[in-house]
């Protein structure tokens, strides 16, 4: 049985170590299948599958996964605390520091090219998206009017995220059963 | 009631975000056009800090932001209240979604919704490219910072060869932007 506490430890490391996205997977790999034999290598790319599918953020949702599988609602509390912590701790501490350091005409310069490589790491994030979701002639269609509609008329993200779940999930798979 | 309204607006994020932090950054930006919180140039510096910062990047940028929004205790809130949602999602429904996920209607919907995200992302970063590219108060050709424009590029090209960790081309482009003075 594993107890709480490891749960809890275990995941404030890998909370604390991982930058979070495509960084987490062999992170995880290494500490909870290779080093504690905890669950399987093909589980856990099941579960990273499902933390995926589920709402929220990717990182977060395995730990939830994977506490949940090893000891019910207490391991899932116990692992979610755990990933989510230490984090919080080391932005608050920053937040809290960097509030009085950021003024003055030499941080302002030194805050544009740090906001200018953000862009620059936001649009790699978006090369890797690009490539994972845009298939085929729909999604790249798809990906298209989506740009068109979030540029120009900015409707609440929770409407298209809607909008596309239902399109896929019941148009389009109701299209494809009919043609079966 | 402050911490009510951030706890409601992160746990929608919470809820309708899939697909990751950088799925955040639309609700996000959203959020700074409607609420007195935070800038949308306060946003791209959160950003940074939470892709300079241990942990995964979404629950930073949740916890910056409601730092910017009240404080300790405002961070709490938001962090908690993005987590919650998929928290209950996996308590109550685990044991049938390994079933669920690999269905043909899941599978569809996330085929759809992937370029949609995408979409959204970019969206997003042109409004940021925007707040961070061009000079505010300027207009025309005027308002363009060739200097940001060609450290925008070098650094895109640097991040796409080489796949170093991302404080690394923060630091470049902070040093960067101190020499020219951006």
């Amino acid at each position: 049985m594993i107890s709480l506490w490891q749960l809890f430890y275990v995941f404030a490391r890998i909370g604390f170590f991982s930058f979070g996205g495509l960084t987490m997977l062999p992170f995880l790999q290494r500490e909870i299948v290779d080093k504690l034999h905890w669950i399987e290598g093909q589980e856990l790319l099941d579960l990273y599958a499902l933390a995926q599918c589920t709402p929220g953020i990717i990182a977060v949702n395995t730990a939830t996964y994977i506490g949940y599988k090893k000891r019910k609602i207490s391991g899932a509390c116990v692992a979610t605390l755990g990933i989510v912590l230490p984090p919080l701790a080391a932005i608050l501490l920053v937040s809290i520091l960097f509030a009085q350091a950021l003024q003055g005409e030499t941080a302002h310069h030194i805050l544009t090219g740090v906001r200018v490589g953000v862009c620059a790491l936001i649009s790699n994030t978006l090369v890797d998206l690009w490539k994972k979701s845009v298939k085929d002639k729909l999604t790249f269609a798809l990906c298209i009017c989506a740009f068109i509609v979030a540029t120009v008329w900015r409707p609440s993200p929770v409407y298209m995220t809607v909008f596309s779940t239902l399109l896929g999930g019941v148009v389009l798979a109701g299209m494809e059963k009919e043609n079966l | 009631m402050i911490y009510l309204q951030l706890f409601y607006e992160f746990f929608k994020i919470g809820l309708f975000a899939i697909g990751g932090g950088m799925a955040t950054i639309p609700f996000l930006y959203a959020l700074a056009e409607r609420m007195p919180w935070y800038t949308a140039q306060e946003l791209v510096n959160m950003i940074a800090i939470s892709e300079a910062t241990p942990g995964p990047t979404g629950i930073n940028m949740a916890t910056a932001a409601g730092f910017a929004a009240a404080g300790i205790t405002g961070s709490f809130v938001s962090t908690f209240s993005l987590v919650l949602p998929a928290f209950i999602c996996i308590v109550m429904v685990s044991r049938y979604l390994t079933k669920f996920y690999k269905s043909r209607r899941i599978q569809k919907a996330f085929y759809c919704l992937r370029p949609v995200v995408t979409a959204q992302i970019a969206a997003a970063l042109l409004l940021v490219m925007q707040a961070t590219l061009l000079y505010s108060g300027k207009n025309g050709w005027n308002a363009i910072s060739y200097k940001a424009i060609i450290l925008y590029g070098a650094l895109f090209v640097l991040v796409r060869k080489y796949k170093l960790h991302p404080v690394v081309y923060l630091f470049i482009g902070g040093f960067t932007g101190w020499l020219l003075a951006l």
